[in-house]
């Protein structure tokens, strides 16, 4: 019991780091709100902006009103030039549209007017050109025959003509891309927060003084380990309860689903293998400034490499490659195959069990190769 | 005396292999792994040719238009391709949906186009727009055909010929030019503001030499400052030396990591060099005086010093962007005073400034800013240090 409450009360004097990255996972999730589906087709509307020096000419209204149709008009200050530039720049919105005085008219009367654009180049400003340029194209092939309020009606009449959309799911991706923001981002909250902590309080168990006298005591050295082993358990598994407490809590619905409970699975699997390299960690050194660096290295190295803060997709084949190293690797990618889970059959799970496996694979050879190491040092000792 | 001190207090950090691995190693690391991360991120954004489907069955081999506009759209040399077109069934259409190979597939049914996803996105929205404007198109071409016939009978002109009208419609349809001038910036790069990040985080650690350099002349500290402390030197003097020297190790610290980032990583900073340096400098300064207020403020071990120094700097590297550039900017627009007072944000966005913009107004605010943070850090940790005497310790 002594054992046993020593670990906690260490764990306690370290409580700030864990808040600390519990926060952080806060934050990145809260912040990281992505479009998806309501379980029905919605167009994706890029974000742009409107600078309009043609206010009261009709086929600029037409146009503008399209524009407005077909994108989100966000609300930003146009006649503040920083602003602008900044929400360009951060990619919340991705285009600016400048129309010209005289817009209309000259459109209308062959001029050919030149619209000035800003664009951060994503996908959502080609979209935007080509929505500008399709609008332009079918009042001029309209101009000939129709006029001011009548060409407007006509070109949307046209332009209303729309393809039937059939949306194939019923997940809801919206909230599963945040539900998976969470759960990548645990890898590093897991790492950074609970790994330290276990290495923490390993490298206090360990000190020369306290571990010579542990040794030469009365108490069974083996029941010691056990007891160390079993309270760490204990103290890492209740850190990751309190990061599922908290999934429930902002993302209840989903947690409750089939989704939630292979979120959940995973996860835990992969705090048993953090747990792992936790006691690999505190064996290779007792020095605890040592400490915290290796496991910063760790913690972000495995996030930035494995596709924790970003996407697979957007991550070069060589990285992903050398990611198939680290269980991060494959407890991101079943994170990723749960997103898009939506029937439970044992074709659909079996890439996600046979990835656990892989994670709790890197588990065994983690204990195993701490058990070598601490067997070597002992015999040194 | 100021010089001896000066002189050993560099040597001292240069031996601690601690602090030297944070200050000169770990920003470096990171700097690796954003660069392998990051490096595809931004060619990803822009629009890529994507894979669809069409399934390829009687009605559709009916769709003369749609079957062209597809040929034209899929063609590798043209440089407006958008799609890789998989021709197949239905079954195999779904199957190349549910393991995501592909954003959508088409479906022609009873000649209407349906188009069949499984999840929103650009990609779709795209894939919907194109079917829209053949759709358009064909509806564009029937009715400037009929009104160019009525236009021919009105004017009591009976001997037209259908299909050059068309031909003619299908042209001016084909040949419009819509004239479009991009002025947007050619520093566009947002990825940058993760190595800016980085070398605010640098700055930052670069307090743990300065807390490491001021605990060495602490009595309550260590067994050096107590021997510091009965010594007869002026302790103002072995503070202030001990503070630049640790200024000095630091600078080395940032000196080389920006060296590696410009020419190792590539990363810009646009062509204001004496300003970069400038920022650097006062930036370093700041982290030196944030360390110098934990050591002299914080009544706690070294060890627990180094612990709050480095997890103040990592909360403050998270608010300024460092695993998501979008925080910083949510932080900029809804609560920009959290950013005002967060050193590593001000160092950041001053390099974003740099980089960005060609004025120096924000600039300045953040170098103004950092100034207040350095006099606010220095002048409680000096009324925390002076007059401070031990009776016994």
């Amino acid at each position: 019991m002594i054992i046993f409450s020593t670990v906690f009360k260490i764990l306690n004097k370290l409580k700030g780091n864990l808040i600390l990255y519990t926060v952080i996972l806060l934050a990145i999730t809260l912040f990281n709100t992505t479009s998806g589906n309501m379980n029905h087709y919605e167009a994706t509307k890029p974000d742009i902006l409107i600078v309009n020096k043609d206010q009261n000419n009709e086929i600029t209204k037409g146009f503008v009103s399209y524009l407005k149709e077909q994108a989100t008009l966000k609300d930003i200050d146009i006649n503040d030039q920083e602003k602008v530039d900044d929400v360009l720049f951060y990619r919340d919105i991705s285009y600016v549209v400048y129309i010209p005085e005289n817009f209309g008219d000259d459109l209308v009367n062959d001029k050919n007017p030149t619209i000035e654009y800003k664009s951060n180049g994503n996908e959502n400003a080609s979209f935007t050109q080509m929505l500008i340029e399709k609008y332009i194209k079918t009042v001029n092939l309209y101009k000939e025959h129709y006029q001011g309020k009548a060409l407007n009606q006509k070109v949307k009449q046209v332009i209303n003509q729309k393809t039937k959309v059939n949306l194939n799911t019923s997940l809801d991706s919206s909230k599963l891309n945040q539900v998976n923001v969470y759960f990548n981002f645990l890898n590093y909250a897991l790492l950074a927060g609970g790994v330290y902590c276990m290495t923490m309080i390993l490298a206090s168990l360990n000190q020369e003084g306290v571990r010579k006298r542990t040794i030469m005591s009365s108490f069974s050295y083996r029941k010691y380990n056990w007891i160390v082993f079993a309270s760490l358990g204990l103290a890492s598994f209740i850190v990751w309860l309190a990061y599922m407490i908290i999934s429930f809590i902002l993302f209840k619905e989903i947690m409750l689903s089939g989704n939630g409970i292979a979120y959940i699975s995973n996860s835990f699997v992969f705090s048993i293998c953090s747990l792992a390299v936790g006691f690999l960690i505190g064996t290779i050194t007792h020095n605890k400034q040592a400490i915290g660096g290796i496991v910063n290295v760790v913690a972000l190295g495995t996030s930035f490499l494995c596709g924790c803060f970003v996407p697979m997709s957007f991550m070069p084949s060589y990285v992903l490659k050398i990611a198939h190293i680290l269980p991060t690797y494959y407890f991101v990618q079943n994170n990723e195959l749960i997103k898009t889970l939506e029937y439970f059959k044992l074709e659909t799970l079996q890439p996600i069990i046979i990835n656990g496996i892989i994670v709790l694979g890197f588990t065994l050879s983690f204990v195993l190769i701490t058990l070598m190491i601490s067997k070597r040092k002992q015999k040194i000792g | 005396m100021f010089i001896h001190n000066l002189k050993y207090t560099v040597k001292i950090l240069f031996k601690n292999k601690v602090l030297i691995f944070w200050m000169f190693a770990f920003p470096i690391i990171l700097g690796i792994f954003f660069h392998m991360a990051f490096e595809n991120i931004e060619k990803d954004e822009a629009l890529q040719v994507f894979d669809i489907a069409v399934i390829d069955n009687k009605e559709y081999q009916n769709q003369t238009i749609y079957q062209e506009t597809f040929k034209e759209l899929s063609d590798k040399k043209n440089k407006d391709q958008l799609f890789h077109i998989h021709f197949v069934n239905k079954k195999e259409a779904n199957q190349l949906l549910e393991d995501n190979e592909i954003e959508g597939y088409v479906l022609f049914n009873k000649q209407e186009p349906q188009i069949v996803i499984k999840e929103n996105g650009m990609e779709q929205t795209i894939l919907q727009f194109v079917m829209d404007e053949i759709k358009q198109n064909k509806r564009m071409i029937e009715d400037l055909t009929k009104k160019q016939i009525e236009d021919e009978i009105q004017q009591g002109n009976y001997n037209f010929n259908v299909q050059q009208i068309v031909h003619d419609i299908l042209q001016k349809l084909n040949n419009q030019e819509v004239s479009l001038k991009d002025t947007s910036s050619s520093h566009l790069s947002y990825m940058q503001i993760e190595y800016y990040t980085l070398i605010a985080m640098a700055c930052m650690y670069g307090g743990m030499l300065g807390l490491t350099a001021i605990n060495n002349q602490l009595a309550n500290m260590s067994a050096k400052g107590k021997r510091v402390s009965v010594s007869p030197n002026k302790k103002g003097i072995l503070v202030l030396s001990s503070a630049l020297g640790s200024y000095l190790v630091s600078l080395v610290g940032l000196a080389i990591l920006l060296i590696f980032l410009k020419f190792g990583l590539n990363v810009e900073f646009g062509s204001q060099w004496l300003y970069i340096i400038i920022l650097s400098l006062v930036g370093d300064l700041a982290g030196i005086s944030m360390g110098i207020f934990i050591a002299s403020v914080f009544r706690v071990s070294e060890q627990a010093k180094t612990g709050i120094n480095i997890a103040i700097s990592m909360f403050f590297s998270v608010l300024s962007g460092m695993m998501g550039v979008t925080l910083k900017y949510v932080i900029d627009k809804n609560i920009p005073i959290v950013n005002l007072i967060n050193p590593n944000n001000l160092i950041t966005d001053g390099f974003y400034a740099l980089y960005y913009y060609n004025t120096f107004n924000r600039y300045i605010r953040d170098i103004c800013c950092l100034g207040v943070f350095i006099i606010v850090c220095l002048f409680i940790s000096f009324r925390a240090l002076r007059r401070e005497r031990y009776d016994y310790i």
